[in-house]
């Protein structure tokens, strides 16, 4: 099963470098459609990382995020028999995701139990440690720990669209057009969205600043 | 360890867009050691340009793959023309060796049927559809529908008497 596995991630690789015409992973998914399961295997690996955390920024709970990335993938699978190339398979994939973690952070119980700016360990939430802290001094690792959790809890609170805009930017790493292929709207309007992200983000940020460096 | 005149050069390339995993973490590891401070002579603004760079992304977990698999088995069967194809292990076989084999079988069923179908040993074939037939108007009575058990014996029913005009 695993060999089964490889031998069609390799061959989907293969055919990446000999096909310049059709985006790749449109290709494979017509691939899939098609019947080719292992196509479809191909996408799943290629797009996990990226899809669990693009639903990590929006959920900041590995085990949720996981979930919601798995529902994607789901959703790519059941849509497979209308699928249609319309634009790159990575739109339509952001798309899907964007809907699947836009409905589960709406839902009020989601909404109620992250009020809180400290990560649950109960919920799976981790202050991620990097390698690099172990030799950094304590109490400035607490400023920039306290800095990206009041940054990331005003993320959650700003509206939908600008979120939505400034991940996909930010971290996702799509570029202005791509974001506003997934948002269906104008690049313009995303570079206003990005910009009023970040503004409002800083302004969230602007009176607890002095607190957080100089306790 | 990048000094501060490579932080301030990194914030800069921030804004242009994003930088790599390495970069990423010497950004980090200097803000959170850096003796002249840098990280507090960060303006919001700074800080919401270089936030981004600074979290950390998770790795899926190790089972992952295995959790996903097991959901698509419970959730659904196959996408709609995969099923059949993986039921009788043809997934690998070319689908005009298939769409031709199909053909085949479809044919040979036809053959076969307007053979030797609806034929009994002591009987031509199209017998019993006559016989129906002959006794369509009485099954199409409404009076001997509603007694069905007699159904079972045509001639008894044919013996009724007959039904009246009007039954209101």
């Amino acid at each position: 099963m695993e060999q089964a596995l490889d031998w069609g991630v390799m061959k989907c690789v293969i055919e990446e470098v000999a096909s310049d015409t059709l985006d790749p992973d449109a290709r494979l998914m017509l691939r899939f459609k098609d019947g080719d399961t292992a196509a479809f295997e191909c996408l799943f690996s290629k797009h996990t990382r990226a899809i669990v955390n693009f639903a990590y920024r929006f959920v900041h709970n590995r085990e949720l995020a996981e979930e919601l990335a798995q529902e994607v993938f789901l959703r790519v699978y059941e849509a497979a028999a209308g699928y249609k190339v319309q634009a790159k398979f990575t739109t339509w994939l952001y798309r899907i995701a964007t809907n699947v973690c836009l409905n589960e952070v709406r839902k009020p119980h989601f909404r109620a139990s992250h009020q809180t700016l400290d990560p649950d360990p109960e919920r799976g939430e981790e202050a991620v440690v990097l390698e690099s802290e172990r030799n950094a001094e304590p109490d400035k690792i607490l400023e920039v720990q306290a800095v990206s959790d009041v940054l990331r809890h005003a993320l959650g609170q700003i509206p939908d669209k600008q979120r939505i805009a400034f991940i996909l930017n930010k971290y996702q790493e799509l570029s202005y057009a791509e974001v506003a292929e997934v948002m269906k709207t104008s690049e313009k309007a995303v570079k206003s969205l990005i910009h009023r992200a970040k503004e409002a983000l800083a302004e969230r940020l602007k009176p607890l600043l002095p607190e957080l460096l100089h306790p | 360890m990048i000094n501060c005149n490579e932080f301030q050069e990194m914030k800069k390339r921030l804004g242009n867009g994003p930088i790599g995993g390495q970069q990423q973490e010497a950004l980090r590891a200097h803000l959170e050691s850096c003796p002249a401070g840098c990280a507090s002579k960060l303006s919001a603004s700074d800080w919401v340009e270089i936030w981004p760079a600074l979290e950390a992304g998770v790795e899926p977990s190790e089972d992952f793959d295995a959790r996903f698999h097991a959901r698509l088995r419970e959730r659904k069967p196959e996408p709609a023309g995969l099923a059949w194809w993986r039921a009788f292990g043809l997934a690998g076989w070319p689908k005009q060796l298939l769409a031709a084999g199909s053909l085949a079988a479809i044919l040979a069923a036809g053959v076969f049927v307007g053979k030797y179908g609806g034929r009994t040993a002591d009987h031509p074939g199209n017998y019993r559809d006559f016989a129906v037939a002959e006794k369509l108007p009485l099954l199409q009575d409404m009076a001997v529908i509603n007694n069905l058990d007699m159904l079972e014996d045509l001639d008894v029913i044919e013996s009724l008497p007959a039904v009246p005009a009007e039954r209101e």
